[in-house]
């Protein structure tokens, strides 16, 4: 091949071969213009670093070394590799690695504040040394002791598989509690402090700090005040925890089974169709969360007791039926007449009679309360709604004997100032002489309360109303 | 005879040679260094746009030749042409140009932003059978594609050619050969599929 005839492989009959022959061609013709020559000079005749300062004779930029570029290289991948480590590293080791830190160190970690959004969920553990401080769905902290084991499951309920666990319970609101589970056993709270422990044998142990916490199962086990301390009986040791999680291409099966067949025959457990009804609930979908409450409720147990609460609660809150609301917490109370939750039932039935403003009604149910839970931490609370319902008929004569169970109750706490208050004016308004100074002791008690105003038009016109209701 | 491209037909004499302005250059001689410059510019563009250099890239790629062989001129030892030498060069910028292309389209993929805009066709490319045949050298592999370039539009010497390449001559003339077919084979395919 001759080096000088380039084209010798076109053969030029092909039209092909003449067009490539001619692009050629042009490609060897093209060059820049004038104006992009001057450019590429002024590029290149002033660049940083090319030409001396003044101008005329190129001096040599220093150059850097290219092993500064590749020191730079390894020090950036050995950082990045240093930051994907520490970010992917495992927050919590399982409980039986030891730590060497002779400090326990406390770790704050916000799992999930807010009021009514699903809770975050999942297994927390301690190692040796380790404490932990989790804030819980509700506001409820949660201390984890050095080696506990803690799971949160969907809905936010907590459950402690293993060592020790603090809860600092926020007061609930009417009609609600706090339920902790601990193996077989419900820890009920409503507002407190207390401590839940398994030991190496799986026995349970609560020591209440604050407050009044009840222990479950199917029935009501202990009712604990602070200092109290209770332990399961030995020989009832819970089976440990399944260390492994369950597949989540299983628990998404099961999910599936359970809403389709949420009655008889699922294989979902109990727990898992709750959980399902959680979720539902929690996105909204408020019937079937209807559907698998009122199937839940069929099976009996903890977690039918709990449904056939809950229909109750979706019936009033989610759909607005009070009324069937009230038929569905009744007909709970008939099946479970010693139920754990019981207590929050028949709250949650004179509440919503008042709402309803069916006062006869809410009046039955709390006289009733009253009669049957004389221990009850919402006896106070029952009772002030009780007054409140008779001084609204004008039956004050009532009204203060309510006030009075009130506030004879050791748990009256924010029902004090009320009844206080409501009470000294039913005697006013009774023309009782004991009224104005039980005015006056409310007001001493509470000297900026929130019924002050009206406590001193009250003793200023005491002996006229008085009068007139005389 | 070989008379390099790359040096434009001056009267001997009235223009000094590469060696000369190399020496100079050394000196500090601004204007040898425009001479230089000037000389070998529209060589090193042209070559760097056969090689696939995207237009709005060329000036910037030339500017890179041309620093990096100020930069070099110390080590130059006349051993090779001033103008082979230029050329290695031209050559492993178009490779760097090429990679940081194909990085900047990667990159701007990952980052889902927008594709820059066409620019503005170069004047010389306003041929479309110029187009044509740039768009078949892409096609190419970079090795056969610089062998190509070298020998039909910059017509170099095959030995000159393997010092640029840095290949022995028979490499030359094979890539020079699969080049050719592969070349040939594409534009009539183009023509068929126009027709």
């Amino acid at each position: 091949m001759s080096e000088t005839n380039h084209t010798d492989w076109l053969d030029g009959h092909d039209v092909a071969s003449r067009e490539l022959g001619l692009a050629l061609d042009e490609a060897r013709a093209r060059s820049p213009d004038d104006v992009r020559l001057r450019r590429m000079w002024a590029r290149v005749a002033e660049p940083d670093g090319v030409t001396s300062p003044d101008g005329e004779a190129p001096v040599r930029a220093p150059r850097t070394p290219r092993w500064i570029w590749f020191a730079g290289g390894v020090a950036s991948s050995a950082a990045l590799a240093f930051a994907l480590v520490a970010w992917l590293w495992p927050r919590h080791q399982p409980a039986v690695a030891v730590r060497p830190a002779p400090t326990p160190a406390v770790e704050t970690r916000l799992l999930d504040a807010a009021q009514g959004a699903p809770a975050a969920q999942g297994t927390i553990r301690t190692g040796t040394g380790e404490r932990l401080q989790l804030t819980l769905v509700g506001g409820t902290e949660a201390h984890l002791e050095s080696s506990s084991v803690m799971t949160v499951d969907r809905a936010g309920r907590a459950k402690v598989d293993g060592g020790e666990v603090a809860f600092k319970v926020p007061h609930q609101t009417t009609g609600h509690s706090y339920v902790v589970l601990a193996g077989p056993y419900r820890v009920v709270v409503l507002g407190t402090r207390f401590k839940l422990r398994l030991d190496d044998a799986r026995r349970v142990f609560v020591d209440v700090q604050e407050g009044v916490v009840e222990v479950w199962d199917h029935a009501r086990l202990a009712r604990l005040s602070p200092g109290e301390t209770w332990a399961s009986p030995k020989g009832t040791a819970t089976p440990a925890p399944t260390a492994a999680p369950m597949p989540a291409h299983a628990r998404s099966h099961e999910r599936t089974v359970a809403i389709a067949t949420p009655g008889a025959g699922s294989s979902s457990t109990p727990d898992d169709v709750e959980a399902n009804a959680q979720a539902a609930l929690a996105a909204g979908e408020t019937t079937r969360a209807l559907g698998l409450y009122r199937a839940l409720s069929q099976h009996g147990g903890p977690a039918g007791e709990n449904a056939a609460y809950e229909i109750g609660k979706i019936l009033r809150d989610r759909l607005g039926q009070p009324a069937n609301a009230v038929t569905a917490w009744r007909h709970y109370r008939t099946e479970h007449p010693s139920g754990v939750l019981r207590i929050e039932t028949d709250v949650s039935i004179i509440e919503t009679l008042v709402h309803a403003g069916d006062a006869t009604g809410a009046l039955t149910e709390a006289n009733d309360f009253i009669r049957n839970h004389p221990d009850s931490e919402r006896r106070a609370e029952i009772a002030r709604v009780a007054g409140d319902l008779y001084r609204t008929r004008a039956d004050y004569k009532r009204a203060v004997a309510a006030y009075q169970v009130a506030l004879a109750s050791p748990q009256v706490r924010d029902a004090a100032e009320p009844a206080t208050f409501h009470r000294a004016e039913c005697l006013m308004r009774l023309g009782d002489p004991s009224g104005a100074e039980a005015t006056r002791a409310y007001l001493r008690r509470w000297p900026s309360g929130r019924f002050r105003t009206e406590a001193e038009r009250l003793l200023e016109s005491g002996d006229d109303v008085g009068a007139t209701r005389l | 005879v070989n008379t390099p491209s790359l040096m434009r037909p001056v009267p001997r004499g009235s223009v000094p040679s590469d060696t000369e302005l190399v020496t100079r250059c050394r000196r500090g001689d601004h204007g040898a260094w425009r001479m230089l410059h000037d000389r070998h510019a529209p060589t090193v563009y042209r070559f760097l746009s056969a090689l696939g250099v995207p237009p709005e890239e060329r000036e910037d790629a030339c500017q890179d030749v041309f620093i990096a062989v100020y930069r070099s001129l110390d080590r130059f030892r006349g051993a090779a042409r001033l103008s082979t030498w230029i050329y290695r060069i031209a050559a492993r910028g178009a490779g760097r140009a090429m990679r940081r292309r194909r990085m900047h389209t990667v990159l701007a993929t990952l980052l889902l932003r927008e594709p820059a805009p066409p620019p503005d066709p170069d004047p010389s490319e306003r041929s479309a059978r110029l187009a044509t045949l740039d768009a078949l050298l892409t096609k190419l592999a970079p090795k056969k594609r610089l062998v190509l370039v070298l020998f039909e539009i910059e017509e170099l010497p095959v030995d000159e050619i393997a010092k640029i390449a840095g290949c022995p001559e028979n490499t030359v003339w094979s890539r020079l050969h699969h080049a050719r077919t592969e070349l040939t084979a594409m534009a009539r395919k183009t023509a068929a599929r126009a027709s």
